[in-house]
C-alpha cells in the first residue's frame, strides 16, 4: 500500500471543513473494509483519507415504531445484526447482515458503507430496497433524502456530491404483520460475495397482502421485481404454478454479467430458484 | 534387552511441540525478525502480458521516487535456477512468459517507496502469441515457451524434449497393451481434467538476504521448507560454493509443498547482491496476490485412460496419457509428472501397461510441489475411471476394486513387487462405516443423496539418493536438543522426532526439543517433502539418539563399575538396580565424569545418525522398469456420503471416513491431524478450488476473494480417521509416510458419490455449485457425462458479457 495522510475529525462540522479544502484524491472512510482492500490492490490511491469513526453524530441505531429504523453511518454490520428490533421487524436485513463476510469483519464493516460502496453484490442493498430505505445525506449545502434505489447509480457509483456525507439510512416500519428473508448463494457456505442475493418481504399492510422482491449481484443498479410483485399482490398462499410464474418474472428483470464467480446463465437460473425458496421461507416465517 | 523406559515414546498420544508459542503468538516467523534501519525492502514490477519480447524497460520514474535505492533488471542478474531442470530466471531476461513474471526488482528504504517505484517501472513489449492449453501445446508445438530448452541443465531422470513444449516425458512400457485390449471383453476409455490449484498456506513467502561485501558470504533468512535444497539450488544457479551460503529457516506458517525447493530467495538475492546495495540486508515479503501469481501451484491436468477388462472383471491392460500443465517452469513440476507416471496403475495390478506422462509448458504461473505430488491428480482420474468401468461392466465398484487390487507380491507398473499392506481391510472398514453399498434417504428434504469410494496410494517421490542426518545433544541439565533439518510446518514432525528420541533415550518428551533449521548448525537433510521425514530423517534421529544412549550407558558403566547391560535410563533417571544406583542426568553429561581412577572421562554427549535409502534404483528412462523404484507405498481409502440441492447444485458432505496403512503411528495425535487436515483439504479442492485465467492469461483468482477454500462451515460434521499398522521393513519403527496421502482421494470419492446421487458423471474438477447444477439439469434429460474441456472457462469468458458499462 502506498503512503497516505489521514484526518480524523471529531464532528460533522470539522469533517466538512476538511473536505472543503481537500483535493480530488480524497476518500471518506467509515469501517474501511472496502477502501483498505482497494488501496492495497492499488485500485485507488487516495492522498487523504477522512476517517469518520470519531464522529458521535454518525454512531448508533435508533428505532421508533412510527418512523422506523435509523442506522447511523458508523453502525457496524454486527450492531445491526444484534439489534433486537432488527431481528423482530427487519428479518431480511438481519439475514443479510449475518451472511456478510465473517464476525471479525462485521465488527468493522458498516451497513451504510456497504451501500456507499455500491458494489452490486453488496449484501445490504437488496434488503434496504425491500424495506424501501432512504439515505439521509448531509453536506455543506444542507440536507437531502434519497431513496436507496436512486442513491446507487451503477457499479461503485452513487449520487454523493463532493463534500457530502451519508448520515444514516432510514428504513420505514413495514405496515401491519410482515415477514422477510434474505437468501444468498455463494461458492461456499461462508465468507463469499453473493453470486446471487434475493431479499423478500411480505406485509399484510393496511390493504391487501403485498410482496416485495429485490436482488443482489445481478443488476448494475438496485432493482425491484415489480412484475413479479404484481403477480403475487393479494395472494395469501401462492401455489407452485404461481411461484413458477413469479420466478420467470424475476428472471426477466435481472441482467447479470459473467465473471469468475458465476456465469450469467447460472445467475439467471438462480434468481428463479432462490426467489421461490425465499417466498416459501417468508411464508413459513409469516 | 531394551535399556530405556518412557511414557512418551513411539505410539503415545503426547502434546505437540511449539503449540504453546503458536497459541500465544510469541513464535517468531521470518517477517517478525528485526534488522534495524539498515534493512532495505524489495518489490517486483511484473509483466502485464503473457508472452512477449522485452523491447525496453524504463526505470527513470521509479528511480525518482524518494527512498528508491536501485532498480535491478533481468539482464543484470542472469542466472538459471531449478531443482531438477534449470529453466527459471528470477527476473525475466529478454522475454516475458506469463502475466506476473518479475521484470524488475525495486530496492528501497521503505516498503511503500519500493511499491511506488515498482508501479512506476514502465516496460514496452513486442507481443508474442501466448499458449495456455497443455494438450494442444504438447501436440502442436508451433509456439514454444522455451525455445532454449536444449541448453538447460537437468538431472538424468528428467527427460525434456527440446524443440517442443515438453519439459519432461515419463514412460512406462510393460507387456503388450494392444494385445491385451484385443483379448478384453470390455474396453473403457475416458478422460478427466482438473485446473491448477493453489496451496493457500497462511504465511505468504518472506525472505531477507544479505551479502557480506568483504567475503561474499550470503545469509538468507527465509520461510522455506528445506534449507539445504534452497542452498543447493542457489549455489548451483549462481555458481557459488555451498560453504559461502547460509540458509536459516525460522518457523513457517504452512507449506503444503508451496515452500519446497527454492521460491523467492533468488529474486531477493538479485537485490542483496547488487553492488549499489553495499551489503545491506534486503527483505522481500510478497503479497497474497503475488503468492498466487508467482509461486508454485498444483499443476493443471488432463488425462485419458484406456482400460481393457476380461469377462470376469480383471483388468488386462491400461494405456495412460497424462498432460500436466506445468506453466512457465517445470524446474520442480517435472517430478510430479514422474511420480504420477510410476504409479500410473493406481492401487491395481495391471499386467500390460503403456504410460506417457508429459509436463507441458504454457504461459501461466508455474507448477510445482503440492501435497500429494502428482497423485491427487492421477487418482482423481483413476478412481473416477475405475468407477465408470465398474458401472459399464455391471459390477459393484467395491467388488471391482477388490478384484484388481495390487496384492502383496504382485508387481507395480514399474515391475517392483508390492510389499505387505492392509488395503482390503481398510476398504472393508470404510465401506462399512459410510454404508457405501446402502442407499439412504437424504437428510434434507428435496435433496439427493449419494455415496462414493476412492482409493489412495503414494510413494515418497524423491531422488534415489535423498539423504538425511541428525544430531542429538544431551545437555547438562538432562534435556535433549535435536538438530534435524526437517521443517515442522504444522505436520508435527518435531513431536514425532521427540517421541523417537524419548523412546531411544528414556527421557520424557517435555525435556526434548527440536530446533528450527539453519545450514550452519544442522547436519544435512535433502528436503521436507514427499512424506519422507518420519521415515528417512526418522532413521537418522533414531540412530543419533541410540548413539547418544550408548555413550551415556558406557560412561555410567565405567563410573559405577557395572556391566553396561545392567543399566537402564528410566524417565530421565539412569539406574542400575543390581548396584542400587539411581542418578539423574546432570552436568556430568556435559563436563565429564570423575571416574574411580580420579581422571575425568566423557564430555558433552553428541549422538549422530545418517541415512540414505539403500536399495532404490531409478526406473529406466525408456521403459520405466526398476527392481525397486521407490522406498515404499502408503495405501488407503476414502468413503464419502454427500447430498446435493438440485435447485442450486450445492453439495454438502454428510460424513467421510478415511483410513490409511501407516505402518506405525509414531505420534498418533499428529497422524490423526494429518488425516483430518488432508481430508478437509481434499474436500475443498474437490468442491471449489481452481485457478482461472482470462483469454489473455490474466489470473482471475489472484486472492481469497475469488480463490475459495473450504471454511469450517463447508466441512462435514463427521470426519472419521483411522489407520492400520502393517510394518514397513526398513523404517525406524515400521512407519510409512502419511503426510500427503489424505489429500489424494476425497475429491474422486465426492465425484463417485455425485454419480451415485445424480446418475451423471462429472469429468471436470472441481464440483462447484454451478457445475453440479449443470449436471442436475443434464440428469433431467438423461445425459450421463459432463466434461468441461480445461479452457472452456476461458473460452466462455471470452464470449461473455463481463461488464455492465
Amino acid at each position: 500500500m502506498l503512503a497516505f495522510e489521514m484526518e480524523r475529525p471529531a464532528s460533522l462540522k470539522e469533517a466538512f471543513e476538511i473536505l472543503s479544502r481537500s483535493g480530488p484524491d480524497t476518500a471518506v472512510k467509515a469501517g474501511g473494509t472496502d477502501l483498505l482492500v482497494w488501496m492495497k490492490k492499488n485500485l485507488v490511491h487516495p492522498e487523504l483519507i477522512v476517517d469518520l469513526s470519531l464522529i458521535e453524530e454518525l454512531k448508533g441505531i435508533s428505532f421508533d415504531p412510527s418512523g422506523g429504523l435509523v442506522i447511523g453511518a458508523l453502525a457496524t454490520v454486527n450492531e445491526v445484526a444484534e439489534h433486537p428490533q432488527v431481528g423482530k421487524f427487519y428479518p431480511a436485513l438481519m439475514d443479510a447482515a449475518l451472511s456478510h463476510s465473517d464476525f471479525v469483519m462485521r465488527n468493522k464493516a458498516t451497513v451504510v458503507g456497504n451501500l456507499c460502496s455500491a458494489v452490486p453484490s453488496g449484501d445490504m442493498i437488496a434488503p434496504c430496497c425491500v424495506y424501501e430505505g432512504v439515505m439521509h445525506l448531509v453536506g455543506p449545502a444542507g440536507r437531502r433524502k434519497v431513496p436507496v434505489m436512486e442513491f446507487i447509480t451503477g457499479p461503485r457509483k452513487n449520487v454523493l456530491q463532493k463534500g457530502e456525507i451519508v448520515k444514516s439510512v432510514e428504513l420505514p416500519l413495514p405496515k401491519g404483520h410482515s415477514a422477510g428473508c434474505y437468501l444468498k448463494l455463494g461458492r461456499r457456505n461462508a465468507l463469499d460475495l453473493a453470486q446471487v442475493g434475493v431479499a423478500c418481504v411480505i406485509t399484510d399492510g393496511p390493504g391487501e397482502r403485498e410482496y416485495r422482491l429485490s436482488f443482489g449481484a445481478v443488476t448494475p443498479r438496485p432493482v425491484r421485481a415489480k412484475v413479479a410483485e404484481d403477480l403475487l399482490r393479494g395472494v395469501v398462499s401462492p401455489d407452485e404454478s404461481l411461484l413458477d410464474k413469479v420466478a420467470e418474472a424475476a428472471m426477466a428483470c435481472v441482467d447479470p454479467i459473467t465473471d469468475v464467480r458465476a456465469s450469467r446463465e447460472y445467475r439467471i437460473s438462480m434468481v428463479g430458484e432462490l426467489t421461490k425458496k425465499a417466498l416459501r421461507k417468508c411464508l413459513e416465517r409469516f | 534387552m531394551k535399556q530405556t523406559i518412557t511414557n512418551d515414546g513411539v505410539g503415545k498420544w503426547v502434546t505437540r511441540q511449539y503449540d504453546v508459542e503458536k497459541a500465544a503468538g510469541t513464535l517468531q516467523y521470518t517477517d517478525d525478525l528485526r534488522f534495524g534501519p539498515e534493512l532495505l525492502h524489495a518489490k517486483a514490477a511484473r509483466s502485464t502480458i503473457a508472452h512477449g519480447e522485452i523491447v525496453s524497460i524504463d526505470v527513470s520514474e521509479a528511480m525518482k521516487v524518494p527512498g528508491v535505492v536501485k532498480v535491478i533488471l533481468g539482464d543484470q542478474f542472469v542466472h538459471r535456477f531449478g531443482l531438477y531442470l534449470h529453466d527459471r530466471t528470477p527476473l525475466a531476461v529478454g522475454k516475458v512468459r506469463y502475466v506476473g513474471e518479475p521484470i524488475a526488482l525495486v530496492v528501497a528504504e521503505t516498503e511503500e517507496a519500493a511499491e511506488e517505484g515498482a508501479l512506476k517501472v514502465k516496460a514496452k513489449y513486442k507481443e508474442l502469441t501466448p499458449i495456455f492449453d497443455p494438450v494442444k501445446e504438447a501436440t502442436d508445438n508451433s509456439i514454444l515457451v522455451h525455445p532454449e530448452l536444449e541448453s538447460y541443465e537437468h538431472v538424468p531422470f528428467i527427460v525434456p524434449q527440446p524443440g517442443t513444449n515438453l519439459a519432461n516425458w515419463f514412460r512406462i512400457r510393460r507387456g503388450d497393451v494392444e494385445k491385451a485390449f484385443e483379448e478384453s471383453e470390455y474396453v473403457v476409455e475416458e478422460a478427466v481434467n482438473c485446473p491448477q490449484i493453489a496451496h493457500g498456506f497462511l504465511e505468504p513467502h518472506c525472505c531477507i538476504c544479505k551479502e557480506d561485501p568483504a567475503t561474499g558470504y550470503l545469509t538468507i533468512w527465509t520461510a522455506a521448507q528445506s534449507v539445504f535444497a534452497t542452498r543447493e539450488i542457489i549455489a548451483a544457479g549462481l555458481g557459488y560454493p555451498l560453504n559461502k551460503i547460509r540458509v536459516i529457516a525460522p518457523p513457517i506458517g504452512g507449506g503444503f509443498g508451496g515452500k519446497a525447493g527454492m521460491t523467492i530467495e533468488a529474486l531477493c538475492l538479485a537485490g542483496a547482491m547488487d553492488p549499489d546495495v553495499k551489503g545491506r540486508p534486503v527483505k522481500l515479503h510478497i503479497s497474497r496476490e503475488e503468492v498466487m501469481l508467482t509461486s508454485w501451484v498444483r499443476q493443471g491436468y488432463v488425462a485419458r485412460i484406456k482400460m481393457g477388462i476380461d469377462k470376469d472383471g480383471k483388468i488386462l491392460g491400461m494405456k495412460n496419457t497424462f498432460y500436466f500443465d506445468t506453466g512457465v517452469s517445470a524446474e520442480y513440476g517435472a517430478n510430479p509428472v514422474r511420480s504420477a507416471g510410476y504409479t500410473s496403475t493406481g492401487c491395481y495390478y495391471v499386467p500390460n501397461v503403456w504410460t506417457d506422462s508429459y509436463a507441458v509448458y504454457t504461459n501461466k504461473p508455474f507448477g510445482g510441489a503440492y501435497r500429494g505430488f502428482g497423485l491427487p491428480e492421477l487418482m482423481g482420474v483413476m478412481e473416477t475411471i475405475i468407477d465408470i468401468a465398474a458401472h459399464k461392466i455391471g459390477m459393484d465398484p467395491v467388488e471391482f476394486r477388490l478384484k484388481n487390487i495390487l496384492e502383496p507380491g504382485l508387481k507395480t507398473c514399474t515391475g517392483m513387487p508390492m510389499h505387505n499392506h492392509a488395503l482390503p481391510k481398510i476398504i472393508e472398514k470404510v465401506v462399512d462405516k459410510v454404508g457405501i453399498q446402502k442407499k439412504e434417504e437424504p437428510r434434507r428434504p428435496g435433496w439427493k443423496r449419494g455415496k462414493g469410494l476412492a482409493l489412495a496410494i503414494k510413494a515418497p517421490a524423491k531422488p534415489a539418493d535423498a539423504s538425511s542426518s541428525a544430531i542429538v545433544k544431551v545437555l547438562g541439565d538432562g534435556t535433549v536438543e535435536i538438530l534435524a533439518a526437517t521443517m515442522d510446518m504444522g505436520q508435527g514432525t518435531y513431536t514425532s522426532f521427540a517421541q523417537m528420541a524419548s523412546e531411544e533415550l528414556g527421557i520424557p518428551v517435555k525435556k526434548i526439543r527440536c530446533i528450527y533449521p539453519d545450514t550452519n548448525s544442522h547436519p544435512y537433510d535433502w528436503q521436507t517433502v514427499a512424506s519422507r521425514s518420519c521415515w528417512a530423517m526418522g532413521m537418522a534421529v533414531k540412530r543419533a539418539a541410540a548413539d547418544a544412549r550408548e555413550q551415556i550407558i558406557s560412561l555410567y558403566a565405567q563410573y559405577w563399575q557395572v556391566p553396561p547391560e545392567s543399566i537402564v535410563i528410566e524417565h530421565g533417571i539412569v539406574k542400575c538396580r543390581s548396584a542400587g544406583k539411581a542418578e539423574p542426568l546432570d552436568e556430568r553429561i556435559q563436563n565429564g565424569f570423575k571416574m574411580p581412577d580420579g581422571y575425568y572421562h566423557g564430555g558433552p554427549i553428541i549422538g549422530t545418525g545418517s541415512f540414505v535409502p539403500p536399495d532404490v534404483i531409478y526406473p529406466d528412462n525408456e521403459t520405466g522398469q526398476s527392481p525397486k523404484s521407490v522406498v515404499h507405498f502408503t495405501v488407503g481409502a476414502v468413503g464419502i456420503d454427500v447430498e446435493v440441492d438440485p435447485a442450486t447444485g450445492c453439495v454438502e458432505v454428510n460424513r467421510v471416513s478415511s483410513g490409511y496403512d501407516v505402518g506405525k503411528a509414531i505420534s498418533p495425535m499428529n497422524v490423526r491431524g494429518q488425516i483430518e487436515g488432508g481430508t478437509v483439504q481434499g474436500i475443498s479442492a474437490g468442491l471449489m478450488e481452481g485457478m482461472y485465467y482470462d483469454e489473455k492469461g490474466r489470473l482471475l483468482t489472484p486472492d481469497f476473494t475469488d480463490y475459495k477454500i473450504a471454511t469450517i462451515k463447508d466441512i462435514p460434521e463427521e470426519i472419521d480417521s483411522f489407520w492400520e499398522e502393517t510394518p514397513e521393513e526398513l523404517s525406524p519403527y515400521g512407519n510409512r509416510g502419511v503426510g500427503e496421502h489424505s489429500m489424494i482421494s476425497p475429491a474422486p470419492a465426492i465425484g463417485n458419490a455425485l454419480f451415485n446421487a445424480l446418475g451423471v458423471r462429472i469429468h471436470t474438477y472441481p464440483f462447484s455449485r454451478e457445475r453440479v447444477y449443470k449436471a442436475v439439469q443434464m440428469s433431467k434429460t438423461g445425459e450421463e457425462d459432463l466434461w468441461d474441456y480445461p479452457y472452456v472457462q476461458e473460452q466462455n469468458y471470452k464470449k461473455a458479457k463481463k461488464e455492465w458499462f
